[in-house]
């Protein structure tokens, strides 16, 4: 994935990808976004892909690559 | 016309006047010195290329001279200018030859950037290139001359020019530079190879050029697409073997191996992603040449264009 914005690479795995492109397509609470990513790995949408996704987002959120809107 | 239809006193007169022009590749070089060692080399190893004619436009002009002051006479030195920088250290003057194939290399690669440019040798078969990217000591270039011996074409020993515009790779076709026991080892698998002669105590160490065949010069206009993205590493005693790579992975690789990826931006990175797309990726480790060959003829074999 190239970041237009920094110049930066960046390679991932399926499920960050799946969660970048999730938040691109519907920002929204994660709740919205477990239930996206599970419809789209055809995974069981529960409590361990939910704090899966949490650990992606933050790291997505380190890289600056998404911006969190909470405050 | 060639450089070998010119005598060596016209090649040394141009060289010592106002530069001699010859093309390289896409690229046309003129090439100003009057040193001697450098119009050896050119005559040993740039005899079957052509020379650009006077209203052709010149790419880049090289130029490597003596450096002035006391250095004319005490461990004389030899300093490469180009539009008036001199971007290297002056060199002792015996390493002039070695000197301006890195001045041409570092003209290419920090200027040609209408080319996604990578570190790496690239050959060719069936019309299908593959791609080695290495960091220096891997036995890169040995691999490359071994193979260019035995049926592949070179399209360069040291940078991989792909086009922005269609993606195909674009011969540079210049001499091949191997160094210390490479050297012995090339001699051995290719008892009739020209190598120029040898220059010791380089930052490279031994250093020396080989010609590269005639009938793959002839052909420095023809291009081929990206079949196989190969990292080669030489391991003492090791069978040749080639292991599958992640796409991801090496193109990461390649990018970190290219001179003007982030220069390029969004078109380096889709350019560098659609060649990925396009090959085979595989590490190869290797200790034989011969053992080499085969396993890249087999590849070949699997690819037609």
């Amino acid at each position: 994935m190239f970041d237009a914005g920094s110049g930066q690479t960046h390679q991932m795995d399926t499920l960050t990808a799946a969660t970048l492109l999730a938040v691109e397509a519907c920002a929204g609470c994660i709740d919205q976004l477990v239930s996206r990513i599970a419809s789209e790995l055809t995974v069981t949408n529960d409590h361990e892909l939910s704090n899966a996704v949490r650990g992606v987002l933050e790291r997505l959120a380190t890289t600056g690559l998404i911006e969190s809107t909470l405050q | 016309m060639t450089l070998s239809d010119l005598s060596p006193v016209e090649v040394s007169r141009r060289l010592g006047g106002g530069g001699l022009t010859i093309r390289t590749g896409p690229f046309n070089f003129r090439i100003v010195s009057g040193i001697q060692s450098v119009a050896e080399g050119l005559a040993a190893l740039y005899s079957d290329y052509p020379l650009a004619d006077d209203h052709e436009f010149v790419d880049f002009t090289v130029t490597l001279a003596r450096s002035r002051g006391l250095r004319r006479w005490w461990r004389p030195q030899v300093k490469f200018t180009y539009d008036g920088q001199s971007p290297f250290a002056p060199l002792p003057v015996d390493h002039a030859f070695p000197l301006l194939e890195w001045a041409m290399n570092w003209c290419i690669s920090t200027q040609a950037h209408q080319y996604l440019c990578l570190h790496a040798a690239v050959i060719e078969k069936n019309g299908f290139a593959a791609i080695m990217p290495a960091p220096p000591g891997s036995g890169k270039s040995t691999l490359c001359a071994g193979l260019v011996s035995r049926g592949w074409r070179l399209l360069s020993d040291e940078l991989t020019l792909i086009s922005l515009t269609d993606g195909l790779i674009v011969p540079l076709g210049r001499p091949i530079s191997l160094k210390n026991e490479s050297l012995d080892v090339i001699r051995q698998f290719v008892p009739g190879a020209v190598l120029n002669r040898v220059t010791h105590d380089t930052s490279k160490g031994s250093v020396s050029h080989m010609k590269v065949p005639v009938s793959h010069v002839n052909r420095l206009n023809d291009q081929a697409r990206a079949g196989w993205v190969i990292f080669p590493k030489y391991v003492p005693d090791a069978g040749a073997e080639l292991t599958a790579r992640s796409k991801a992975n090496s193109m990461l690789e390649l990018g970190r191996n290219a001179f003007n990826y982030t220069v390029l931006g969004l078109a380096g990175f889709e350019m560098l992603a659609d060649v990925v797309s396009a090959s085979d990726c595989y590490d190869f480790t290797y200790s034989r040449l011969d053992d080499a060959v085969s396993v890249f003829d087999r590849l070949a074999e699997g690819r037609s264009a």
